[in-house]
């Protein structure tokens, strides 16, 4: 017992009737307490200029738009820099590779026998940066210590990040480093988790690098990106300047 | 009129939002009394839903998708409210606010009413939101699949066993009525 829809659709039997009559019954006007609620809520909470909102998932692309969920301007910046990282990290690589390796402070000075300096050295490859992965899972608060080779870092979630902080130095997404004091910086970036973005952290080309990888796992395309800004403390003076900043793309690592 | 508002709103207008709330509040509120059959946890869904809209909208890069995405969030927020009873009190009726037995004394259509309604509540969230966006809001497969963020496939996927599940649970409750009258 199957009838059409006026459009000739699709078939419907005797349940879907029975179904459709029956939905058609209840309620159709919403009481007025969540709608007072909401618009104070929104009275309450006016609206701020979001400095990373080009970076922010359109929340009915498809699973499929990846970067194109972004603004378009900015899935092609997304990409530029995706680029520039790449070529950059390439950069970086092939000076760490020419650079001379150093040479440990107990390890005794051995005269060559032969005295004639070499015209040119022969370069070697420099010791691959420790690289401190952190799992970022979500806003809340999280202290990790860390220690590698003769320092150790202390990296402390600022609770506070307040809209005039998040203008600089991060603005227009770039991961923005702070200097605070001698021995403690922070580091400021958005994390978008279903695009598989993370942001790496140079702190030392011949000691550290820090990559923080969104660890909340991508639940459609709604899953909101969320700002980070972390403090690293080191048991040594550090340049915020000499810290270089990159971006990748890697699949977030499971939580 | 609904694209200007959406537009103002997504500046952070708040008479544009209120505006907005109120062109969409009571479709939005029926779909969650629809999925939920509880009028207080779809009051929680749509306030929850109202609230994720002011904060969420500046995101949608189309106005004439606002629409779709309230949808979304309804659904969304009301198949959290459903799991989050499951942990909790017992399921309460809907409010007699409409006559739901019409004035038909046909007593066989109220007996295919009590049965709907026992074998709606034996889906699940998920289920019962495709037959209500499918036989309430009369959403074609495409528009459902839209809504959901699936493929036209998996979204008649969906609705075809939603609808096994009911029948299957409308069988399951003929057959304990039948027990019951049979003397013993």
């Amino acid at each position: 017992m199957t009838r059409h829809d006026d459009a000739g659709r699709s078939p419907a039997t005797e349940l879907d009737r029975l179904l459709g009559e029956w939905l058609t019954d209840g309620p159709r006007r919403a009481p007025d307490a969540p709608v007072s609620v909401a618009i104070e809520f929104a009275r309450s909470h006016p609206r701020r200029t979001d400095p990373f909102r080009a970076f922010r998932r359109d929340p009915m692309a498809g699973r499929s738009a990846g970067l194109f969920a972004l603004q378009p301007a900015f899935a092609l910046l997304a990409v530029g820099l995706l680029v520039a990282a790449l070529v950059g990290v390439g950069v970086v690589g092939g000076l760490l590779r020419a650079s001379p390796a150093p040479v440990p402070p107990s390890a005794p000075v051995v005269p060559s026998p032969s005295a004639s300096p070499s015209p040119s050295p022969s370069p070697s490859p420099s010791p691959s940066p420790n690289v401190i992965e952190l799992p970022l899972t979500t806003e809340s608060a999280a202290t990790e210590d860390v220690t590698f080779q003769d320092q150790s870092l202390r990296v402390t979630d600022i609770e506070d990040v307040t809209t005039t902080s998040l203008g600089e130095p991060g603005e227009g997404g770039l991961p923005g480093v702070t200097q605070i004091d001698d021995t403690t910086i922070d580091l400021l970036w958005v994390v978008a988790p279903c695009t598989g973005s993370h942001w790496g952290f140079v702190l030392d080309p011949t000691a550290t690098a820090l990559a923080f990888f969104p660890a909340t796992p991508c639940e459609g395309q709604d899953t909101p990106g969320f700002t980070r800004a972390i403090r690293v403390h080191f048991d040594r003076p550090v340049d915020a300047a000499s810290i270089h900043v990159s971006a990748a793309t890697a699949s977030p690592r499971p939580s | 009129m609904s694209r200007d508002l959406v537009e103002r709103a997504a500046r952070g207008e708040e008479a544009a939002y209120a505006a907005l709330v109120r062109l969409h509040a009571d479709r939005l509120y029926a779909i969650a009394a629809r999925i939920l059959r509880d009028p207080y946890l779809a009051e929680d869904a749509l306030q929850q839903t109202l609230i994720t809209i002011w904060r969420e909208l500046p995101r949608l890069r189309d106005p004439d998708r606002f629409e779709a995405w309230t949808y979304r969030l309804i659904l969304r927020a009301s198949t959290a409210e459903a799991r989050r009873e499951r942990r909790g009190s017992p399921v309460r009726l809907l409010p007699d606010d409409h006559d739901t037995t019409t004035t038909t004394d046909d007593y066989r259509l109220v007996a295919d009413r009590d049965q709907l309604e026992r074998g709606f509540r034996r889906l699940s969230p998920e289920q019962r939101a495709v037959l209500v966006l499918q036989h309430y809001e009369g959403l074609s497969l495409a528009e459902i699949a839209d809504v959901l963020g699936i493929p036209v496939g998996t979204a008649g996927s969906r609705i075809h066993y939603a609808t096994r599940a009911l029948r299957a649970a409308l069988e399951a409750d003929a057959r304990g009525s039948a027990g019951k009258e049979r003397p013993a």
